[in-house]
């Protein structure tokens, strides 16, 4: 077990700090330039100001698990249409929380700059969309139905054409 | 501790749209009826979609047995050989217009025309690999794949609607309406892949399309008669030649002689693909040749005799598929 692994202090919304290991921390690219742009050692608490310590603790464990995944690359756009809504299984198991929790999550990992990190909070989400009755979607996300009866009829035609046959 | 609950809609838009685009057309529509705001997000999130309209059961068969091992697919998966039909299956969508051949074929085209021009209009905005299987084409189509601003996959293929045993069509009736080409003018301009199959384009109305798209790195046309040696002219100045990494000229009857042609590809660099498939006005002799010595282009298709009509190899279908319909 290496003794020297630089660690940082970050500042949580309800002002919590924690000790995270620099490389782990480093996974949010918006960490890794704060870090690059600060220049040597950080010793001051960095803030976070819109995560709360129990969301930074998922993201942070998140990011222990995926400490040594390759850099992702950039998403090119041409690959959009090969998308997939697979889970490797422990980020399925990682996923396993309340949707509030996991849309702090991808919050989170939104203003973190973790792009696989949010992939994965996407992902799981779509699949709790697919499927599902635009009925269950209401219910499973609490989606208030604002549209009129005439409206709703004309959505329905509109998508009749794409119906199963 | 009380932390502000968030719900999904609440979510920035940006990442909605991220989301969405996981979803299989099949599931995104029930998602855009549950509100107005997710009816919104949905029509602008769906970027893929392989629409086929047939007048039967066994017409969409075969259609989608073809868009399955289409360029849209193979260009993307590498790892995944689209051998079934499954494989492009979340984007993909057949409509069968029921007992087509009792009403008089004008309507049954003016339905097709409204049918895809009405689906192209909705999800304009976020469209961008777009497969369409059709059989009349005319000017409302052709303004509104205009109007996909972000497209950049386009696969045109437009064929007899009542399958090659039954042309019904009336004589007046052209599939392609003169001039209808002539809307998509000046459109796209992000495009990397262009395939139009018996689209019936002219070598002129093609230039204005390659005019305004130079990114293009696959370029194919397929029985097209129109298309003629006028074509190979524009390429050999076409600012985008050098990005061309494929491009397949097949069944063009009106392409003749080598001349014209072996100027553009000499002029292009960057071939990887090259496909005269069918193209009986070519001698393959001389390209072959000139292959070996200058070109190196890795994939040359060439059609050898014309004993090899209509043999395109054996066709792979997935047992279960057939069982299952």
């Amino acid at each position: 077990m290496a003794t020297d692994t630089q660690t940082i202090r970050l500042t949580t919304s309800d002002n919590v700090e924690m000790t995270v290991e620099r490389a782990v921390a480093e996974r949010s690219i918006l960490i890794k330039n704060l870090l690059e742009d600060l220049g040597g050692e950080q010793t001051e608490s960095i803030p976070v100001p819109n995560v709360a310590e129990p969301v930074m603790k998922k993201v942070i464990e998140w990011c222990e698990h995926h400490k040594k995944d390759p850099p992702t690359t950039q998403d090119d756009d041409s690959d959009s249409r090969k998308k997939s809504t697979d889970i490797d299984e422990w980020d399925q198991k990682f996923m396993q929380v309340d949707q509030e929790m996991l849309f702090e999550i991808i919050l989170a990992a939104n203003y973190l700059d973790i792009k696989a990190l949010l992939d994965v909070g996407c992902k799981t989400v779509a699949n709790m969309i697919k499927g599902k009755s635009p009925d269950e979607i209401r219910k499973t996300f609490n989606i208030q139905n604002d549209f009129t009866p005439e409206e709703e009829d004309q959505i329905r035609r509109e998508n009749e054409w794409a119906e199963d046959r | 501790m009380d932390p502000k609950r968030v719900s999904l809609l609440e979510l920035p838009p940006e990442i909605l749209l991220h989301t969405l685009s996981y979803l299989p057309i099949s599931s995104l529509l029930p998602f855009s009826t549950t509100s107005r705001y997710t009816h919104s997000l949905a029509s602008r999130s769906l970027h893929t979609l392989s629409l086929g309209i047939y007048t039967s059961r066994s017409a969409s068969l075969i259609g989608r047995l073809e868009n399955s091992t289409s360029r849209l697919w193979q260009s993307s998966s590498t790892k995944r050989l689209p051998s079934s039909i499954h494989e492009a299956s979340p984007y993909a969508i057949s409509v069968i217009v029921p007992s087509a051949n009792e009403y008089n074929p004008k309507i049954i085209d003016l339905f097709q025309i409204g049918l895809a021009t009405n689906v192209l209009q909705r999800y304009a905005v976020g469209l961008r690999h777009l497969e369409m299987r059709i059989w009349a084409f005319d000017t409302n189509i052709a303004k509104a794949l205009a109007g996909l601003r972000g497209l950049r996959s386009l696969v045109l293929r437009i064929d007899f609607p009542y399958g090659v045993g039954k042309r019904r069509l009336s004589p007046s009736l052209r599939r392609v309406k003169d001039k209808a080409w002539d809307g998509v003018e000046g459109a796209w301009g992000c495009l990397v892949l262009l395939e139009l199959d018996g689209c019936d384009l002219n070598a002129v109305q093609l230039k204005t399309i390659l005019e305004a798209n130079t990114l293009i790195t696959q370029l194919a046309i397929q029985r097209c008669p129109q298309i003629d040696n006028a074509l190979f002219n524009y390429l050999q100045r076409w600012p985008g030649r050098r990005n061309l990494k494929e491009l397949a000229i097949e069944d063009c009857p009106s392409i003749e002689g080598e001349k014209d042609l072996e100027e553009a590809i000499s002029a292009m660099g960057q071939l990887e693909h090259l496909s005269f498939c069918d193209c009986y006005g070519i001698d393959p002799k001389v390209l072959r040749e000139k292959n070996e010595e200058s070109w190196h282009i890795k994939k040359l298709v060439l059609t050898r005799s014309r004993d090899s009509i209509g043999n395109p190899g054996p066709i792979e279908v997935d047992p279960d598929y057939l069982s299952e319909e």
